[in-house]
């Protein structure tokens, strides 16, 4: 029996999808079967992200609908054959499914991999609570800006009330602008958000490259950002891999003697 | 080098202090699901009552919500005289 995880943050465009798709490979990649379920119904991009969005025949909706077979639905990776991408159909919105289906199928996938992992669209209504729905365990996306964190408090509130312990990736950490005091740090934002940090991810231009070729940067040892994600991997595995502590904050006179 | 002295000559003081400031006070506030107007009520409650046994102004009476030590607080503090 495997494990569901879902990845959430309420606020688009923190990296949701890019936290998806670098976990399931990186998983992958440590020999787990791993399906990335693309839960964001009408705006799907987990298959461009993982490079797969040439290849979908039958999508998560035509799954619940049974207009085709679980196994018809599932395209495997090009690169690691342990990888499976579930994609979201783009002509639905969110209402073509129940959180009862979601649960069905999230236990049906379960099954067959190792690990589910469901991509949750922004925003905290239908589509949150249908990706929630069949999730043993979350993953909260942020990035260190008001925003965000705000919205993360938020979702956190609401995973607590549907009792599924959740985890915090801070994500897009510029370790500059927090030295400069112009970014909250890590302690800054485990403060104000009180739960348990599972991985802190830089600001890295290669997560762009790696969008632009459908090629995930947790392959691309360049990538401090992918390196990120390999060790969030192994931390889901249950691994003791420590989260590498950049300078911060460091003191004017300090700087001007290079400590 | 060229950063630290930028840092002496730059226009503004560093915002990631502020953003946490804000950003407590608003997780605070949205966990306790109260709103500013709840706020300002209890604010008009507490004048009434506290005008009973001391002289005070409304001015001075400040009402927060703050974070001791991961709990929420609410924090009342005022100037106060005898009543004449």
């Amino acid at each position: 029996m495997g494990e569901s995880i879902v990845i959430t943050s309420g606020k688009g465009g923190v990296g949701k999808t890019t936290s998806t798709a670098n976990i399931s490979v990186a998983l992958a990649n440590f020999g787990k079967k791993v399906v990335a379920v693309d839960g964001d119904i009408g705006l799907r991009n987990l298959d461009i992200i993982l490079g797969l969005e040439n290849r979908i025949v039958y999508n998560l909706v035509d799954v619940v609908k049974k207009r085709c077979r679980t196994k018809q639905a599932l395209i495997r990776d090009k690169k690691n054959e342990n990888l499976f991408l579930l994609p979201a159909s783009q002509v639905d919105d969110k209402s073509a499914v129940t959180p009862e289906d979601m649960k069905e199928l999230c236990s049906e996938l379960k099954e067959e991999f190792d690990f589910v992992i469901i991509d949750c669209p922004a925003g905290i209504e239908q589509g949150f609570k249908n990706a929630l729905a069949g999730a043993d365990s979350a993953i909260v996306i942020t990035t260190p800006e008001v925003s965000p964190v705000r919205d993360a408090d938020r979702v956190i509130g609401l995973l607590q009330h549907h009792e599924i312990p959740a985890s915090l990736i801070l994500n897009r950490l510029s370790v500059q602008m927090v030295e400069r005091g112009d970014m909250m740090s890590r302690e800054d934002v485990e403060d104000i958000l009180a739960i348990k940090i599972l991985g802190l991810v830089v600001e890295d231009q290669e997560i762009v490259n790696a969008g632009n070729l459908g090629t995930p940067a947790v392959l691309n040892q360049n990538s401090p950002a992918g390196q990120a994600y390999l060790r969030i991997a192994q931390r889901i595995l249950g691994e003791n891999v420590e989260i590498p502590s950049f300078e911060e904050k460091k003191g004017f006179l300090a700087r001007l003697l290079g400590r | 080098m060229l950063e630290i002295l930028a840092n002496i000559f730059r226009p503004n003081p560093p915002s990631a202090k502020t953003a946490k400031e804000r950003l407590v006070k608003v997780v605070i506030q949205e966990r306790l699901k109260v709103s500013e107007s709840q706020l300002n009520n209890l604010k008009h409650d507490l004048y009434q009552v506290i005008s009973k046994y001391f002289d005070i102004s409304q001015d001075s009476l400040e009402l927060e919500i703050q974070d001791k030590n991961g709990h929420p607080a609410l924090t009342v503090n005022t100037e106060v005289k005898p009543t004449s």
